[in-house]
């Protein structure tokens, strides 16, 4: 026992290195002869070229300005403000904030523009008039950045232009809302004395109008004599105060600031460049093959068989993209065993109890026309046949459909009504499988006859024959015992490769299934696909050889020895 | 003395063969006969050497007269155009089908009748020059023909400028071309009258008149056979008003050549045509300038083609492009042969010597070689095959027959496992036989131990297993063809690509030969390896 089990290990380790070999060289033939590269350098084109056309649309003037995420909008309702008392003052106050995330990249060149200067909304405030004038609200906005320093935004009233006074004085609800600029010469001076302060030792900067967005949302730091910005990330707080003489119930319905978010413009040849730059990257065709291939095997052989992004491969399953490739293989495996096992099996079972009758009654009539059968069938491929029966069946008869893709939708919602889905599965199996045994059956009857023969001339059959057994026992006790392991080969490899589909055959008959899926991969250039193809297949394959070497051992007493 | 040659000498002269025994024993011709009659013997052997013997001579007449340049032409589909598109082979006919006939009347431009109306003014000069090209078509049968086609090359331009001395206008003018169509019911149906545009091609020199080089192709349309002229005297004579919707514009030949019939149906009213049986005329007019100089009227055109498309054609038919398909599958059979053999022959040559090999000299040898065959044997090959045809696309866009060799490299690559397998425990059996002992006692190498006594053994296995091998590189190429995969040679597999593609069961010389002439290829070699396979293995002779 000792000697079979070392013997199936090495057996195993075998076939396992052949199985490694298989899928290594499956990469190396893409990866080295620039199959892959040549399909993604297609896409990465296709994709580039998308892409300058979505943006043609919307450059202008040759420069594209991307803004990084929508406008930013952030509201506080009016009774939720906090009220402060304080000398005879009311003190109405909100905060609101502004996060600047990481995500934005910035960098301040001057291609780059920081987020805007909030603008700050107030819906239907309540004024107090005296003399036809304003008194309060008096409104102080600052604006607290994440490291501490606060800046005052807007000081003063509402501006007067922007409402229609009729009345002498007393309590007034607008019914408009005010937009607050911010003083951008107070900001700006405000800017540069706190900065100064706090980054620079007291150095005196100035900073110009069109400056104060970027200074305002960014840390400065000196380099020569160059004052350089990198932006400071985090919540940037609003804090506006409505400060009144008198109690008033409502001040105001809501505080609504707005800031456009970052953007950076760019030529837009130079962003159809980095773009095509990206896509290389992400397809490392900036990396020789044999440093692509080699994470890509080994992914694959440790069963991570990754993703495939491609719509034609994905379609075959009836998946949306982005899928992982062993959901892939399984949506399309169970399609190939309605149709391909089943006419394999129904080979089988034709051919197992008629062939050795055949061959015990080899040279007669019977015998004569299988072998004639055999011979006509081998050499009729079984696609041509396919695309006969389709003409004449589902073109001019219109029996068989002509099309396998409903089975899709039959097998993956199978259980929500199976009698109904298993006849449409049966309708559009019928036709493949029945060309499938028409062609098959001959050489499998031919196969099984011939293992027979051998058998039938050998001296035991001669014996029992001549002692008069009854034909059923010969056959049974003397011949198919002695054919099994044989027998058990052919049946085992041919329903372990039927798992695989048959490209051609499943192209003829348009049918959804492992064949039509390897096809599709291959000619998107998924290489993903193929390689998970080949693993899974070469793997079923290989456990079936293996699964056969164990057989041997339990039907051949030969081999136990 | 006498000193002849004597007796002696004639009679111990050294024995010298003839040269045909000498070629006969190096090739081990009387072991071939030996091998040839023993396969006659079997009824299988019979068929398929009958077969082979039958595809070996197509094949190699087929190779000899393959025009080198056969790839292009059959891809050039101005080559066919002069063909009937689709239509089946010509002998449907015996079986009693309606076949209008295929005729093409090639005219010099010599061959001509003229009606000239000469006045003399000074020199002569025509009124109405009118020179005309005739054709007759005879439709004997209830069918109609596939089309009209009309072309007509070297159109003599003519230089107003110079011969009228007329300086406004266009200054090259070509004649007036007018194609009339005398029906057996007395219809002239007017198909074409324009003097064409002078297209880019033209050689225009300075001379009176020069030539345009191109061919004018003339193809019915509605354009012309909807003039009134045409209709009324539809009306006249069958008293059925034509309306220019009534003329099928998909089908113009059955107007051309048919009779019109009113029918009734889901209470409309349509006319259908039905074909008119009789002798139709086609003339081509070439209707030169009025008042023109007679010598202008001389080779006014270099030739004239009518071309009345048949509804059959040939010995198998043609295809959607026109193609005569009997020339295609004719100039298959070459290289569906050396397809199939040159891959077996080379799968065989490997899996003989590295079986033999392996068996032979076994260990570390013997475990590399069994380790490839295991690689090999699990390999899902026809992805790998496909994937190599797009690669070879890559490598060899340009060059069809180089991507054909690439396909079969790799089939070559793929296919040598198995008999490697059966003919290592072969050679592994005669290893321990006495003589092979006996020649190493004698002192014989490596190399003589396996080309004389180990190799030869095993011979007839390896024949065996070559036939059986021919058609599945056949049947690959053919496979790979079906699923869109080229290397654009014409083969078998092609044409029924074209034929999936383009075609419909009713096109059955288009779908059924080519994949008959593919089974029937493979037949032959079934049954040869049959009977061979009986021969080398004696407990399969049932009897």
């Amino acid at each position: 026992m000792a000697r079979v089990s070392s013997i199936l290990i090495r057996r195993a380790i075998i076939l396992i290195f052949a199985l490694i070999v298989i899928v290594f060289l499956t990469g190396v033939i893409m990866e080295a002869t620039g199959y892959a590269e040549n399909v993604w350098r297609a896409i990465i084109d296709a994709r580039v070229r998308a892409y300058t056309s979505a943006l043609q649309q919307k450059a202008h003037g040759g420069m594209y300005c991307e803004s990084f995420g929508t406008p930013y909008r952030s509201e506080v309702k009016g009774i939720d403000l906090q009220l402060t008392k304080t000398n005879g003052e009311y003190i109405y106050s909100g905060t609101l904030a502004i996060p600047l995330t990481r995500g934005s990249q910035l960098n301040y060149t001057s291609s780059e523009h920081p987020p805007s200067i909030p603008t700050i909304v107030l819906v239907n405030p309540t004024i107090t008039l005296s003399n036809k004038r304003i008194i309060s609200p008096i409104i102080y906005v600052e604006i607290i950045r994440p490291d501490g320093i606060s800046i005052s935004l807007y000081n003063g009233t509402i501006p007067s232009k922007e409402i229609n006074i009729t009345q002498e004085s007393g309590t007034i609800k607008l019914s408009t809302s005010v937009i607050l600029k911010a003083n951008t010469n107070l900001l700006s001076k405000n800017l540069a004395d706190k900065l100064s302060k706090k980054y620079l030792g007291g150095e005196k900067v100035s900073i110009q109008a069109n400056e104060v967005k970027k200074y305002l949302y960014s840390i400065p730091s000196k380099n020569n004599t160059r004052i350089h910005l990198s932006p400071l990330y985090g919540d940037y707080k609003v804090v506006v105060h409505l400060i009144y003489r008198q109690n008033i119930e409502k001040p105001v319905d809501l505080i609504a600031i707005k800031v456009e978010p970052p953007t950076i413009c760019k030529p837009t040849t130079q962003l159809i460049q980095e773009y095509r730059e990206r896509l290389f990257k992400q397809y490392q065709l900036d990396k020789p093959w044999y440093v692509r291939v080699i994470p890509l095997v080994i992914n694959t052989l440790t069963g991570n068989l990754g993703e495939t992004n491609y719509p034609e491969v994905t379609n075959v399953a009836g998946i949306q993209t982005p899928a992982p490739v062993i959901a892939v293989i399984l949506a399309c495996l169970p399609r190939t065993v309605v149709m391909l096992t089943v006419a394999e099996l129904v080979c089988m079972a034709i051919a197992l109890p008629l062939a050795p009758k055949i061959a015990y009654h080899y040279g007669t009539k019977i015998d004569r026309l299988v072998v004639s059968y055999a011979a006509l069938f081998n050499a009729i491929p079984v696609w041509w046949l396919g695309l006969v029966f389709i003409f004449l069946f589902s073109y001019q008869l219109h029996i068989f459909p002509a099309t396998g893709r409903p089975i899709i939708k039959y097998i993956n919602t199978f259980m929500s009504n199976p009698i109904g889905n298993l006849a449409g599965i049966l309708y559009h199996v019928t036709l493949p499988i029945i060309t499938i045994v028409i062609t098959f059956l001959g050489s499998w009857l031919y196969s099984v006859r011939a293992v027979v023969l051998r058998i039938i001339r050998e001296d035991f059959v001669t014996v029992a024959k001549a002692k008069g057994l009854p034909e059923n026992m010969i056959v049974r006790k003397y011949i198919v015992r002695v054919a099994a392991s044989p027998i058990v080969t052919y049946v085992i490899l041919s329903l372990a490769s039927s798992l695989s589909g048959m490209i051609i055959t499943e192209s003829v008959f348009d049918y959804p299934g492992m064949g039509t899926l390897y096809y599709a991969a291959i000619q998107a250039g998924d290489v993903p696909t193929i390689l998970g193809l080949t693993y899974v297949l070469t793997g079923v394959y290989i456990i079936a050889r293996f699964i056969l070497e164990v057989l041997y051992v339990l039907l051949d007493p030969r081999v136990r020895l | 003395m006498n000193a002849g040659p004597s007796v002696f000498e004639e009679k111990y002269k050294p024995f010298e063969e003839p040269l045909r025994t000498k070629i006969a024993k190096a090739l081990k011709l009387s072991a071939i006969k030996e091998y040839l009659k023993e396969i006659w013997r079997y009824g299988t052997g019979k068929i398929g050497l009958i077969l082979l013997i039958v595809l070996v001579i197509i094949s190699i007449s087929a190779a000899i007269t393959m025009p080198s340049n056969y790839v292009n032409i059959w891809n050039t589909a101005s080559y066919w155009e002069d063909n009937p598109q689709t239509v089946p082979p010509e002998w449907i006919k015996y079986f009693g089908y309606p076949v209008a006939p295929h005729k093409k009347v090639v005219i010099p431009g010599d061959k001509y009748d003229y009606t000239f109306n000469i006045t003399k003014k000074g020199y002569f000069t025509i009124k109405k020059p009118i020179i005309y090209y005739t054709a007759k078509y005879t439709l004997q049968e209830k069918v109609f023909p596939s089309g009209i086609l009309i072309k007509i090359r070297k159109i003599k331009v003519i230089d107003r400028y110079k011969v009228y001395g007329i300086h406004t206008g266009a200054r090259y003018v070509m004649p007036t071309i007018q194609v009339v169509i005398t029906r057996p019911d007395g219809i002239n149906l007017t198909v074409y009258e324009e003097h064409p545009q002078i297209s880019d091609n033209a050689t225009i020199n300075d001379e009176l008149f020069a030539y345009v080089n191109s061919y004018l192709k003339i193809r019915p349309d509605l354009t012309y056979l909807k003039a009134p002229m045409n209709l009324e005297q539809f009306k006249a004579i069958y008293n059925i008003t034509i309306r220019e919707e009534d003329i099928p514009s998909t089908k113009i030949q059955q107007f051309i050549f048919g009779k019109p019939v009113i029918v009734h149906s889901n209470n409309k009213t349509k006319i259908e045509y039905v074909p008119l049986k009789g002798t139709y005329k086609i003339v081509v007019n070439v209707i030169g300038l009025p008042n023109i100089r007679i010598n202008y009227m001389y080779n006014i055109v270099g030739e004239v083609v009518i071309i009345v498309k048949g509804s059959a054609f040939g010995l198998m038919g043609t295809d959607y492009l026109g193609r005569d398909l009997a020339q295609g599958l004719y100039y298959g059979f070459p290289v569906a042969m050396m397809i199939g053999v040159v891959v077996a022959l080379v799968d065989t040559i490997i899996g003989v010597i590295l079986g033999s090999i392996s068996g032979y000299f076994g260990g570390l040898v013997d475990e590399v070689i069994q380790r490839i065959v295991d690689i090999i044997g699990n390999i899902p090959w026809l992805p790998i095959l496909i994937i190599i045809a797009n690669i070879s696309y890559i490598l060899y866009p340009n060059n069809p027959p180089m991507r054909l060799w690439l396909i079969m490299f790799t089939l070559m690559i793929l296919g040598w496992g198995n008999l490697t397998i059966v003919i290592r425990s072969m050679a592994l059996s005669i290893k321990s036989e006495p003589y092979v002992e006996a020649a190493k006692c004698l002192g014989a190498g490596h190399k003589r131990i396996l080309f004389r006594h180990i190799i030869p053994q095993v011979i007839p296995y390896a024949v065996a297993s070559m036939v059986f091998n021919v058609p599945s590189a056949i049947l690959t190429e053919a496979g790979l063809s079906i699923i869109g995969i080229y290397h654009g040679m014409p083969t078998w597999g092609l044409i029924l690509s074209d034929a999936r593609m383009n075609g419909t069961i009713y096109q059955w010389w288009w779908i059924l030969p080519p994949g008959f002439l593919i089974a029937i290829t493979s037949l032959t070699f079934v049954l040869l390896g049959m009977a061979i396979e009986r021969i080398v293995e004696p407990r399969l002779r049932t009897r």
